[in-house]
């Protein structure tokens, strides 16, 4: 399952058996759900680095308070230790009480950041402040609570290779209120989404020849010709509704075009050469090409054939027939 | 996947690692806030490079100029570095610190561009305020510095928070709240943290503090400035003596030449140099005058800081602690310069008699005089000393003649020429202070082989009706001459006595004229004159300050095992921790508590307010509204069951509707308010019909 590779290559092979250790154990402690409320049995805390600077900071104002012999200099530590020691709480709540739940995700080309949706929620708004949310892999992003009670962020994680991808425990954590502690979570929504190949566009589009003049109306969503009223579908373009109809009866209806099939297109694994990458590289480029210009086509790779035919349910077929290929669905 | 890769992965586009806008604002708030204090102590161009670091660091902040290059920012280093070592030398002194630290703060700000910069300068501006608790203590700095580091953990605040987020008026409510938290914590630390003796000596501070020095000129001396600075309080267990016999004792001025006046040295090996009182030294026999059956005065000084060792104490004074010393000359000498306030118990014995007997080296110590200088008044003296029944008589002879003759007190007295000075005063000018009477009287003395010599040190001393403690400001310098005579010891003769005796009787104010005045500082004048009402505000902030003294800035090891024993009776570290458990509780449970309050109130908007109000006041005539319906069917369901014309309510329902449902509806207080007296005639009339 997992598609993601970290350059995980440059650590240390007992690091990794630590860190492989650490999984099982949040895996227990931390079990993926789709939603999950933070409190202190999957919030941790501890000082960050700019905390252990605080702590050479106070360590030297001790020195000169002793040094000097100087009261306020003490009263001025203990206040800093003090401050500390109270951020720990406010670190913690910052975190604690949160709810978070995975809205949802898109799917994408390899080398494409994939979008995810995550829900930050809060039930009593003021004590969290400062939340930072973001896969390993991805760029952080803020959740902003300090207006609503919950925020949608929208997470962006590159996709490093085609088939399912698992974007793995999303880091939850805070700085909150001074910098010198942070606490995080590791959440697991164990959610996947597909990864597309990454689209090669170096092919002409091989046509099968099909006498244009000849062409049936084989196609009812085409664009050329008005051919009929139906009623809406989901999935219909929005751009074919009659809105005027609409307008009168609230009833949605569209139009149906027909298109003159005057190619038809298969897109054969057979007929590429290169390795297994990069005919599905190009079979996907070939495939957008295809569905862009509102040809049917259909695919044949070694295992698996698909008619032709198009309109976006079909593309989405043939693009994770492509995406995991050689993969086990 | 790999979870170790932690935060080092997020490379993040900008954002997080940027300082925020409003945050910078604050970092530089809270620079300039603790600099500020500082700024006596600083050159003026180190003020200047702050200034200028800080326009430009605005001009970045308006996206106006560019961060300096490289080589801009290596030059203003290494020259501010050489411009401190030049002009201040390769010293190991607090101030040359201070300097650079300043120096370093400045120019950190047009670096400063990433929240670890940030964090940089915040560490700094912490440690820049535990700076300036070395040079002053007191409640007025203490409380502004409160303020600077509310700003520091304000600006610490911003930085956790995304750019948008964070609001400087909340920041700084938030430090606040955060610190009020901490306070609790902070007082058991304060209290319990054992206090260690120090590791290392450091670098004290040398800033010219006012006080007394250790060698003076009088005929230099055209205006004697007096400051009004407070150079010790004393709180004495009984009541304290009377004006007149507060005579501080501090430094012994035995030699003179060219007409400046110092401190004598002792002819000992620096072995027996060290025969002072201390403690814990291997001492071969301690200094202690015989004191049996005399009375005794006890009393506790604080002494502001002076860099000095000296100390003051009533003669004679015999110190109670381990850290201060008294000399073969009856001088207090602490152990160390005090920087800081200085605490020390003194027992005084008035009239023990000092040095019974003569030692050769004190003998020849105070008769010492140099070979041709002032020949008018030598022989003036020896002229005297002939008619003259003993050696005491001889000296009443001259403070008669200072009495007689037309001498006058003055704190602007004419300029003398170094050679000859003491001639030209007694003589010529007849006019000066303290200094140039006791300088006089001296050396007729010594003209005439009785052994005598300056005391300087502090006289008299204003009482706090307050708090009770004597106040002794730094305008109260004095100096009077001593003298020995056979089987009576070193006697006090002062002269200033002579010449404006209410000085000594009075008090310093009864001795100035009004011309005096104007060498005096405003709060002085104020509080010498008739200005009832602010000399009374001020007694009671100077009380303030003492007890600020006694119990924060004085809080050492011995103050901390007593209060400890006052408070836990008998101190077991089950106690200690039990406290500190308690102190940190305290702490939490703020903390806790503050973020309880937090729970935002839900606010409900009014116009729905009104209308739960009306749904309510219906429903207990009967009439309830059912949970699916919305407020018009509500009303539309009433008025067909009542039958009544559901037309005449409709500008209430639609003034209703709009304030509910339309976003772009205007909303005030008239549309409520007719909203509201719509709404009553509308509950009337339906539960009329």
């Amino acid at each position: 399952m997992s598609s993601v590779n970290f350059n995980s290559s440059d650590l240390v092979s007992d690091r990794n058996l630590f860190s492989q250790r650490f999984r099982k154990w949040l895996d227990r402690r931390i079990p993926p759900q789709r939603k999950i409320f933070l409190t202190q049995r999957n919030v941790f805390i501890f000082p960050s680095k700019t905390g252990l600077a605080f702590f050479v900071l106070l360590a030297i104002l001790l020195f000169g308070a002793i040094n000097y012999q100087n009261a306020l200099i003490y009263g001025i530590t203990f206040l800093l230790a003090s401050l500390f020691l109270v951020t720990i709480i406010h670190t913690y709540k910052s975190l604690a009480g949160l709810t978070l739940e995975f809205v949802s995700s898109r799917s994408g080309f390899v080398d494409e950041n994939i979008e995810f949706q995550v829900k930050v929620s809060q039930e009593n708004s003021g004590a969290h402040a400062g939340i930072q949310l973001g896969w390993p892999t991805g760029i952080k992003q803020w959740a902003h609570l300090n207006h609503s009670d919950s925020d949608t962020v929208h997470l962006f994680v590159p996709a490093k290779s085609r088939g399912w991808m698992n974007p793995g425990r999303l880091l939850v954590e805070t700085f909150y209120p001074l910098g010198l502690l942070r606490a995080w979570t590791w959440i697991d929504f164990g959610v996947k989404t597909l990864v597309y190949p990454k689209p090669l566009f170096q092919d002409p589009i091989k046509k099968t020849a099909v006498d244009a003049e000849q062409g049936e109306v084989t196609r009812h969503d085409g664009n050329d010709d008005f051919y009929e009223m139906r009623s809406y579908q989901e999935g219909d373009p929005i751009k074919h509704i009659a809105w005027r109809n609409y307008a009168r009866s609230d009833e949605l209806i569209v139009k149906q075009f027909a298109g003159h099939q005057e190619v038809q297109v298969i897109l054969d694994w057979d007929q590429l050469n290169g390795d297994v990458e990069n005919r599905l590289s190009r079979l996907t480029g070939m495939a957008l090409i295809a569905s862009r210009s509102n040809q049917e086509f259909g695919l044949q790779l070694p295992a698996v054939t698909i008619a032709p035919n198009s309109g976006p349910a079909h593309l989405d077929q043939i693009l994770t027939e492509l995406a995991l290929y050689g993969h086990s669905k | 996947m790999d979870i170790q890769s932690k935060t080092d992965r997020y490379t993040p586009h900008g954002v997080q690692r940027q300082i925020p806008r409003n945050s910078l604002i604050l970092i530089m708030l809270a620079q300039a806030a603790v600099v500020i204090p500082h700024i006596d102590q600083l050159s003026f161009w180190i003020i200047i490079l702050g200034l200028a670091c800080a326009c430009w660091r605005w001009m970045i902040f308006l996206d106006r100029w560019h961060f300096p290059p490289w080589w801009l920012k290596a030059a203003l280093i290494f020259g501010s570095a050489a411009i401190i070592l030049i002009t201040e030398g390769v010293q190991h002194r607090l101030e040359t610190w201070t300097s650079f630290l300043i120096v370093a703060f400045a120019l950190k700000l047009i670096e400063t561009k990433s929240r670890r910069d940030a964090y940089a300068v915040l560490f700094l501006a912490c440690f820049v305020i535990a700076t300036e608790f070395i040079y002053k203590q007191t409640i007025l700095i203490s409380l502004y510095q409160s303020i600077a580091l509310i700003l520091v953990v304000a600006a610490m605040v911003g930085m956790n928070q995304f750019h948008t987020d964070v609001n400087i008026v909340s920041a700084i409510k938030t430090a606040g709240k955060l610190l009020a938290q901490a306070i609790p914590l902070m007082l058991v630390l304060f209290l319990f943290f054992p206090r260690i003796t120090p590791f290392w000596s450091v670098p004290t501070a040398s800033t010219a503090r006012t006080g007394l020095s250790s060698a003076m000129t009088p005929g230099d001396v055209a205006q004697l400035t007096r400051s009004d600075e407070i150079a010790f309080r004393a709180v004495f267990d009984g009541p304290p003596p009377s004006t007149e016999d507060l005579y501080w004792r501090g430094l012994v001025f035995s030699n003179y030449l060219q007409g400046t006046w110092s401190v004598g040295s002792f002819p000992f090996s620096q072995r027996t140099l060290k025969r002072i009182d201390w403690t814990d030294d291997d001492i071969i026999s301690p200094f202690r005058p015989d004191v049996k059956g005399l009375r005794k005065i006890s009393y506790q000084i604080l002494q502001e800081p002076t860099d000095k060792i000296w100390q003051f104490g009533i003669d004679l004074a015999i110190p109670r602690d381990g850290d201060n010393g008294l000399t073969w000359d009856f001088r207090l000498i602490s152990k160390k310069p005090m920087s800081t306030l200085t605490r020390y118990s003194i027992d005084s014995y008035p009239g023990a008699v000092l040095d019974k007997t003569l030692p050769r080296w004190s003998r020849k110590r105070e008769t010492t005089l140099p070979l041709q200088d002032n020949p008018r008044i030598v022989a003036y003296a020896k002229e005297q000393y002939k008619n003259a029944a003993s050696d005491q008589a001889f000296i009443e002879q001259i403070l008669q003649a200072i009495r007689e003759q037309n001498f006058r007190y003055t704190l602007r007295p004419p300029v003398l020429a170094r050679n000859n000075s003491i001639d030209q005063f007694w003589f010529d000018t007849q006019a000066g202070f303290c200094m140039h009477y006791a300088g006089a009287l001296t050396y007729m003395l010594r003209a005439v082989d009785i052994p005598a010599r300056i005391v300087g040190g502090y006289q008299g001393g204003e009482i706090n009706p307050v708090t009770g403690h004597v106040i002794v400001r730094q305008y109260l310098a004095h100096a009077w001459v001593e003298a020995w005579i056979p089987e009576k010891g070193w006697l006090r003769f002062d002269p200033t006595a002579a010449i404006a005796p209410e000085r000594i009787e009075q008090g310093f104010d009864a001795a100035i004229t009004d011309d005096d005045r104007d060498t005096l500082s405003v709060f002085t004048n104020a509080r010498l004159g008739k200005m009832l009402l602010a000399a009374r505000m001020m007694y009671l902030f100077e009380s303030l300050e003492h007890r600020w003294n006694m119990f924060v800035v004085g809080y050492d090891a011995k103050r901390q095992s007593n209060t400890l024993q006052r408070i836990l009776g008998d101190v077991t570290p089950l106690r200690v921790a039990l406290v500190l458990l308690i102190g940190g509780g305290i702490s939490f449970a703020l903390a806790g508590l503050s973020l309880l309050l937090l729970r935002k109130k839900k606010t409900v908007h009014p116009v729905i307010k009104l209308f739960v109000q009306f749904t309510n006041d219906l429903s207990k005539k009967g009439v309830t509204r059912k949970p699916h319906e919305s407020p018009m069917q509500f009303i539309r369901r009433i008025c067909t069951n009542k039958n009544l014309n559901e037309a005449q309510f409709k500008p209430v329902i639609d003034r209703l509707r709009a304030n509910l449902y339309n976003p772009e509806s205007t909303f005030n207080k008239f549309e409520l308010n007719t909203l509201r007296k719509e709404l009553t005639q509308l509950k009337q009339m339906l539960l009329s019909a």
